[in-house]
C-alpha cells in the first residue's frame, strides 16, 4: 500500500474534525452549565457607547434604534464618539440630538485614533452600571436591554452578555451566505457559552459590567480586534461571558468580496495576534476548557485550513500537470479520446475512504446549519434565502476562509503591519 | 471568580466515540478489501478459463474444427478484456492494507496468465498468420505514466487490431517478467515493444504510430486510415 501525504493530511484532519464535532454534540445534548435566566429587577442606569468613523449612511438609523429601545429614557445615556470622521457623520449626529431633546445623547469628537481609543473615551465618562458598545452600522431590537441585563443579576461573575447577531437585510448572494454563516457562528457561540469558552464579545451591542472593564483598564488601543482582546482578558481574569438568543442585533454585512476579505483578514489576524499575546492561557489547567480547547483551536483551525488547502492545491497542480503532459504527448487529439470514450464503472474501485470523509463532513455541516436555524428559530426561507446561498456556504465559503488564512500566513511571513480596515 | 472546569469526561467520551467511528471504518475497510480480493480471484479465474478455452481451440485449428478468423476475434476480445481488468487489479493492490500479500499473489497470477496469453497469441500467429499488431509494454509504477496514456490513445485510435500486453517492470515477485525483460534486452523504462522494435525510455506517439503502421504493412493487413498521416 502506498500511503500518500494527501491521505495522511485528510485522515488526520478528518479525525480532528470528527473529534471536535462529537465533543460539541456532547456539549449540546449533555450541558452542565445551563444559564438560568430571571426577570430584570429594577432598572439600572445604562450607557450606550457608539464609536463612529465615517458612518453617514447608517448612523441615524442606528441612533433611531437606540431611542426606540424599550428602556426608561431617564435611566439611559448615549455617548457617540466621533472618531475623526471626514464625512457628514458629525453633522448628522448633531441634527439627531437636536431632533430628540428628550434623549440623553452626548457627542464627543476626537482626532481619528481608532475604535479602541474611541471606546475608552466613552467609557471614561460612562455613568451606567452596565454599558453596551454599539457599532454605528448595527441596529438593536427594542427588548435587547431587558433581555440581556438579567444575566448579570443572576450571576455577579458575569462580565459580559452577547446578543444574537444577524445580517441586516441580506440582498446579494454574498450577504445571504454571511447570513447563514452568522447563524452557524451564533450556534457555535452558544455551545462555547455552555462551557465558558466565548473568546469574542462582538462590537454590535455586547453589554458589559462597567466597573469590571474599568478595573481591567479599559480597551487595548493597539489591537485591531478590541472586542476579541477584551473578551480574552475577561476570560484571563476568570469572568464569565454569556451568549443569549433573546436579544437580536442586526448588522450590515460587506457586500463585496474585497470588503469581506479585508474584514475577515482583520478578524482572524486579530484573533491570532491576541492568542499569541495571551499564549500563557493556552493548555493552562487553571483556565479549564478555555485554555485547553478554545485558545488552541483559534490557531489550529487556521493551520488545518492552510495544510488541507495547500495539500489539495498541490495534488490538483500535480494532476493538472500530468493531465496536460498526457494531452501534449498525444498532440492534443482530444477528438479521438472523446469519440472512443467508454465508461467503465466498477463500484469496488471507488475511493470509499475519501467518499466517507466527504459525506460525513457534509452531513455534519448540514446538520449544524439546519440545527442553527432551529435553535435561532429562524425560517430557512426567510428573506428568500435560497438553496444556492446554503450550498455556497457549505462549499465555497470554506474555500474563501482558507484563502483568508493563507493570506494571514503570508502577512506573518512578510511581517506586514496590521491595519484596522 | 469562576472556578474553571475542564470537561474531561466529554473529551474522553468524544475520543472513544471518534475511535469507535474509525474502528467502524476499519471494519468496513476489511469487508471492502475482502470483496475486492474475491473480485480479483473471480477476474483471474475468468481469464484463466478464457486462456484454456483459447488453447484448446488453437489445438483444433489443424483439424479444421476451429477457424482462424473466429479464433483471432476471440483472442482480440480476450486481450482487450485482460487490459481493462489488470487496471482494476492494480488499483486494488495499490490500495490494499490488510491483504497485501494475497493481492500480490493474485497480481502475479494475473501477469503469468497475461504472459501465457502472449505466448498463445504468438502460436496462433504461426498457425493462422498475423492478424493484429502486438504491443508489449513494461511500465514503471514509480514514475508518471505518460507512456501508458500514449498507448491508451493508440489503442483507441486503432481499436481491437492493436493488442497491448502491459507488465510492471518493478514486479520482482515474478521471475518470468525478468526473463521477458532479459529476452528483449531492456534496461531502461518505460519500454515498448512493437513487433521486433524495442523502444526504451519515453517514446513519442509519432514513433510508436509509425512502428505500428509498419507492422500493419508487414502483415499485409488493411492499413488503417490513421497511418496515412505518418
Amino acid at each position: 500500500m502506498i500511503v500518500k501525504f494527501l491521505d495522511v493530511v485528510l485522515f488526520s484532519t478528518y479525525f480532528l474534525l470528527l473529534f471536535f464535532a462529537i465533543f460539541w454534540l456532547l456539549v449540546l445534548f449533555f450541558p452542565e452549565n445551563e444559564q438560568k435566566k430571571k426577570k430584570l429587577i429594577g432598572t439600572p442606569f445604562f450607557t450606550i457607547i457608539v464609536p463612529a468613523y465615517n458612518e453617514e449612511k447608517s448612523i441615524v438609523e442606528t441612533l433611531t434604534s437606540i431611542v426606540h429601545l424599550d428602556y426608561p429614557k431617564e435611566k439611559m445615556e448615549v455617548i457617540v464618539v466621533n472618531d475623526g470622521s471626514t464625512d457628514t457623520t458629525k453633522k448628522l449626529v448633531e441634527e439627531f440630538i437636536t431632533c430628540n431633546p428628550g434623549d440623553d445623547i452626548i457627542l464627543l469628537n476626537q482626532e481619528n485614533q481608532g475604535k479602541g481609543k474611541a471606546l475608552n473615551v466613552g467609557l471614561d465618562i460612562a455613568r451606567g452600571e452596565y454599558y453596551a458598545c454599539l457599532d454605528a452600522d448595527s441596529f438593536i431590537s427594542p427588548n435587547a436591554i431587558n433581555e440581556m441585563l438579567p444575566y448579570f443579576q443572576a450571576d455577579t461573575n458575569v462580565a459580559a452578555v452577547c446578543p444574537l447577531l444577524k445580517v441586516r437585510k441580506p440582498n446579494s448572494v454574498l450577504q445571504k451566505v454571511q447570513w447563514t454563516e452568522y447563524l452557524v457562528n451564533m450556534f457555535y457561540k452558544l455551545l462555547n457559552s455552555k462551557i465558558d469558552c466565548i473568546h469574542v464579545t462582538p462590537g454590535p451591542f455586547s453589554i458589559y459590567r462597567t466597573k469590571i472593564i474599568k478595573d481591567l483598564g479599559g480597551y487595548d488601543e493597539k489591537t485591531i480586534t478590541e472586542d476579541l482582546e477584551i473578551a480574552i482578558r475577561l476570560q484571563k481574569h476568570h469572568y464569565r461571558i454569556v451568549q443569549t438568543f433573546d436579544a437580536i442585533v442586526e448588522t450590515v454585512a460587506p457586500n463585496s468580496l474585497r470588503d469581506l476579505f479585508r474584514q475577515r483578514v482583520r478578524w482572524y489576524k486579530g484573533s491570532v495576534d491576541n492568542t499569541i499575546s495571551y499564549r500563557k492561557i493556552m493548555f493552562n489547567k487553571e483556565y479549564g476548557d478555555f485554555g485547553f480547547l478554545r485558545m488552541p483551536t483559534i490557531i489550529l483551525s487556521g493551520i488545518i485550513a492552510i495544510i488541507v488547502a495547500a495539500t489539495l492545491l498541490r495534488e490538483l497542480f500535480i494532476k493538472s500537470f500530468q493531465w496536460f503532459g498526457a494531452l501534449k504527448a498525444i498532440n492534443f487529439d482530444i477528438i479521438t479520446l472523446i469519440k472512443n470514450f467508454s465508461f467503465d464503472f466498477n463500484v469496488l474501485s471507488l475511493p470509499f475512504f475519501k467518499i466517507i470523509i466527504a459525506a460525513t463532513l457534509f452531513c455534519l455541516s448540514f446538520f449544524i446549519m439546519i440545527y442553527s436555524y432551529r435553535i435561532i428559530k429562524e425560517k430557512i426561507r426567510n428573506h428568500g434565502r435560497t438553496l444556492v446561498s446554503m450550498l455556497s456556504f457549505l462549499f465555497l465559503y470554506g474555500l474563501f476562509i482558507t484563502f483568508v488564512w493563507m493570506y494571514i500566513a503570508f502577512i506573518f511571513v512578510a511581517h506586514k503591519k496590521n491595519r484596522w480596515t | 471568580m469562576t472556578r474553571r472546569k475542564l470537561s474531561t469526561k466529554k473529551y474522553v467520551l468524544a475520543l472513544i466515540l471518534t475511535i469507535l467511528v474509525f474502528l467502524g471504518g476499519i471494519v468496513a475497510g476489511i469487508v471492502l478489501e475482502d470483496a475486492r480480493l474475491r473480485d480479483t480471484k473471480q477476474i483471474t479465474l475468468s481469464e484463466k478459463v478464457n486462456l484454456r478455452s483459447l488453447q484448446l481451440q488453437k489445438e483444433y485449428i489443424d483439424l479444421g474444427i476451429a477457424e482462424c478468423d473466429a479464433l483471432n476475434q476471440i483472442l482480440e476480445s480476450n486481450i482487450n478484456e485482460l487490459a481493462k481488468k489488470i487496471a482494476i487489479i492494480i488499483d486494488y493492490e495499490k490500495t490494499s492494507v490488510f491483504s497485501e500479500e494475497e493481492f500480490n499473489l493474485e497480481l502475479r497470477d494475473y501477469f503469468l496468465t497475461e504472459i501465457q496469453f502472449l505466448f498463445v497469441s504468438n502460436e496462433i500467429d504461426k498457425k493462422c498468420g498475423k492478424d493484429n499488431v502486438k504491443v508489449v509494454y513494461f511500465y514503471d509504477e514509480n514514475a508518471d505514466d505518460t507512456q501508458g496514456k500514449i498507448l491508451d490513445y493508440l489503442k483507441k485510435l486503432f481499436g481491437s487490431k492493436v493488442l497491448v500486453f502491459s507488465f510492471n517492470s518493478n514486479f520482482n515477485q515474478e521471475p518470468m517478467i525478468n526473463i521477458l525483460l532479459t529476452s528483449y534486452k531492456i534496461q531502461q523504462f518505460p519500454a515498448v515493444i512493437v513487433g521486433d522494435n524495442v523502444f526504451q525510455g519515453s517514446t513519442s506517439v509519432r514513433d510508436l504510430m509509425k512502428s505500428i503502421c509498419d507492422e500493419f504493412r508487414d502483415i499485409h493487413q488493411e492499413i488503417p486510415k490513421e497511418c496515412n498521416v505518418v
